[in-house]
């Protein structure tokens, strides 16, 4: 149980996961933009953000995080990604990742992701 | 005297007797003076004791121009002065010369003196030859001859220019001129001596050591020897050596002596001349330097030398060439006309027509054809040597290995270009691809709920229609797509892109203005395609930050051109250099897949055009894009 931030700009992230995350009992927002991001994040002091590395025409999802992470610190931070270059998951280090999943992947995997992040919140970055 | 005791007819006997003597004696004399006297070439005066002419020939009246009638009888002091004198080239010599010997009439005079010519008179030179007479009857007389002396003078005088002429001829050649005696030792030396090896004649002349003692030590066992073997003939003996100068200086010097020998082959003397030759001979070095160079070049067989001319043939070519186009020495001369393919030949042409202007023609690559028939590929460059024979001086360097490093590093680039390829596929593809994971799980969980099985559903559709679109760009990209063209209006495709386009300008603040001319010809295109390549160059220029967007498209000599100018952020050198390539971007971050440019850069070339670009960055970016225009019979 815990308050999840779902950023991405794709709507079928944004509905699938909201969906699938409110059904294992999180309480779920979500947002299509980093401007978004940072109003919904405010008020709603997400404990687990999952946040698309890349946000079309936007600022950096990585970026996302930090602000968010100042906002609320212990944010747990979950990154999804298109594609997970060694010098992707170097930054993700530096900036607290929790985790880093590839796209595609499975919802229950990223479910699970949810879970450990809320259960057992130490920094895992470089694992997927 | 027992005279008185003859008789009168003894008297009158022994007086015709004497009679007939004296008769016969003046016969004797006449005949002398007049048959011989007259007759010799030498002119003659005799003078009495009071020194009147008593006599002159023939000879004389000839060379003075008078007539014995004149002379006979006439004090000669007065001859000379009012007459004779006035013959002579310089009267007062002549005057003061031979009275002095009136004045003292014991010795002998001898002057050279010049008649001049006068009417019948002519020029000549007289030698004057005088001495009293001092028995018989013009005993205290003079005689006086004048020998004729003007041809001797001419030739004397001939001699003596032709010697001065000679000798300053001699004194003038770069080349010390000497003579020697039968023994060496020299006898005249030309001055030029001096400036050549720092001695003055007179102290070669002084030392007949000196010349062996100057032989170059290397030269000197040589020299001797061949001067001691010499014979000596009709020819000169020509050696070359070096000499020290004064200074230890060494120079080079042919020398070229002869033996002048007299008419019955008796030996005279030696003549010769010692030429400088020090400059020809390190001519002569660094030529051979150059050529053993050369040759070292050539034998080594590092690249391909020939020898060829301008009409067809090699007439010689070292291994490493024959080796390349597979022929053996034994088959030279080949032609370099029939062993090149004939598409290569305008280049030929092109390099044969430099060489006829500058004598060299740049390096061009071409290829021959090998004994076998393959091709081999090469660089050649030219040289003409000698211009009447059309004779060249070629390299040739195989290209093969080069050609095969090029296609190796081509490769291993799109390889590379693959890796990155591969990168920007699975970015791209990976999200519509989760999409559709999710939304089919999504689907599977919420079986029941219908609304949400019918939006996953359609999320899948639009997904896996998204993968598809990637996937034809990519492929695109690679040029694997096939295309259908037809001829199309260039300017009715830009007013089509920019209607898909002009929404997004405008939401970002672009402006998009069109400039069409109506005189661009017609264009065989695949319209889709072209209309993505104006729509990706707008859309860049969009996203650069541009303000105005302008589309211009205009005629040219047998292209069409399309250009696309904005006033954006620029493109930065770096990011120019990599503007094609795939999934490179400046963009990532927001998104930017990086194949808009390599999309039109494939489908610009893919229609046989090209593509430019010229940008400041901060300045602006103008792409301008030529595409070839439609033929008749393109329709």
């Amino acid at each position: 149980m815990a308050r999840v931030l779902v950023v991405d700009d794709e709507e079928v992230y944004r509905v699938c996961l909201s969906r699938w995350l409110t059904r294992e009992c999180h309480e779920v927002r979500t947002a299509a933009s980093s401007q978004e991001a940072m109003r919904v994040g405010a008020a709603f002091h997400p404990e687990v953000l999952v946040v698309d590395w890349m946000l079309k025409s936007d600022a950096h999802g990585l970026e996302v995080a930090e602000d968010l992470q100042r906002l609320n610190p212990g944010l747990q931070t979950i990154v999804i990604t298109g594609f997970s270059s060694e010098s992707v998951r170097r930054e993700g280090r530096h900036a607290h990742i929790f985790r880093f999943m590839d796209k595609p992947f499975h919802i229950h995997d990223l479910a699970a992701a949810v879970r450990d992040a809320v259960s057992n919140p130490q920094a895992e970055a470089g694992t997927t | 005297m027992n005279d008185s005791g003859k008789t009168a007819a003894q008297l009158s006997e022994e007086c015709s007797a004497l009679r007939d003597r004296v008769a016969q004696l003046e016969g004797w004399s006449h005949s002398l003076t007049e048959d011989v006297l007259d007759n010799t070439a030498v002119g003659l005066f005799v003078l009495d004791a009071d020194f009147r002419v008593v006599w002159v020939n023939q000879a004389l009246e000839c060379f003075f121009g008078l007539p014995r009638a004149e002379l006979i009888g006439k004090d000669k002091r007065r001859l000379i002065r009012e007459r004779v004198q006035f013959l002579f080239e310089d009267p007062q010599e002549f005057v003061d010369r031979v009275l002095a010997t009136y004045e003292d009439n014991t010795y002998v005079e001898r002057f050279e003196c010049h008649v001049l010519s006068d009417g019948d008179r002519q020029e000549r030179w007289l030698e004057h030859h005088s001495q009293p007479i001092l028995t018989g009857f013009y005993a205290g007389g003079r005689i006086e001859h004048y020998y004729d002396i003007t041809a001797h003078r001419a030739i004397e005088g001939e001699l003596k220019s032709s010697e001065a002429r000679y000798r300053s001829l001699i004194e003038q050649v770069p080349a010390i001129t000497y003579t020697a005696a039968i023994d060496g030792t020299p006898t005249y030396v030309s001055p030029q001596i001096e400036e050549l090896l720092g001695f003055t004649p007179e102290q070669w002349l002084a030392d007949p050591k000196l010349w062996r003692e100057r032989l170059h030590p290397d030269d000197a066992e040589r020299v001797l020897g061949e001067l001691a073997r010499a014979r000596f003939g009709d020819k000169p003996l020509v050696r070359e050596y070096r000499l020290l100068t004064a200074a230890g200086h060494t120079r080079w010097f042919r020398d070229a002596a002869k033996l002048a020998r007299d008419e019955g082959g008796q030996a005279l003397f030696y003549h010769g001349v010692l030429l400088d030759v020090t400059v020809n001979k390190q001519a002569e070095q660094a030529l051979r330097e150059s050529e053993a160079r050369f040759r070292r070049l050539v034998e080594s067989n590092i690249i391909g030398i020939i020898v060829a001319d301008i009409y067809g043939n090699i007439i010689d070519g070292n291994d490493a060439f024959l080796e390349m186009v597979g022929y053996t020495r034994q088959e030279l001369p080949l032609r370099w006309d029939t062993m090149t393919p004939p598409e290569w030949r305008p280049l030929d042409e092109f390099a044969i027509e430099q060489l006829r202007w500058t004598g060299v023609a740049t390096p061009w690559e071409k290829e021959y054809i090998q004994k076998d028939g393959r091709r081999v590929p090469v660089l050649i460059g030219v040289s003409l040597l000698d211009e009447p024979t059309g004779n060249c001086i070629c390299f040739v360097l195989d290209l093969t290995d080069r050609r095969q490093a090029e296609l190796a590093l081509r490769r291993s680039e799109r390889l590379a270009s693959v890796g990155t390829l591969a990168a920007g596929i699975a970015h791209e593809i990976n999200n519509p691809i989760g999409g559709i994971l999710m939304a089919a799980q999504f689907a599977l969980k919420f079986h029941d709920d219908l609304t949400a099985v019918k939006t996953a559903l359609n999320d899948i559709v639009s997904h896996a229609i998204r993968c598809g679109r990637i996937v034809k760009g990519v492929l695109k990209f690679a040029g694997e797509a096939p295309t259908e063209r037809a001829v199309a209006d260039l300017n009715q495709v830009v007013q089509q892109a920019r209607e898909l386009v002009h929404q997004y300008g405008e939401k970002r603040g672009s402006k998009i203005e069109l400039v069409l001319s109506d005189k661009v010809p017609a264009v065989v295109i695949n319209q889709t395609e072209i209309e993505q390549v104006v729509v990706n160059l707008i859309g860049n220029a969009v996203q650069s930050g541009a303000r105005m967007v302008s589309v211009r498209t205009e005629p040219s000599a047998d292209h069409v051109r399309l250009i696309v100018k904005d006033d954006g952020s620029g493109i930065s050198k770096e990011d120019a250099e990599h503007l094609f390539d795939p999934f490179y971007t400046t963009r990532h971050e927001r998104g930017g897949m990086g194949l808009g440019l390599s999309i039109v850069h494939g489908i610009v070339k893919d229609h046989d055009g090209d593509i430019d670009f010229e940008s400041q960055p901060g300045g602006g970016t103008t792409m301008t894009i030529r595409l070839p225009r439609a033929e008749a019979g393109d329709g």
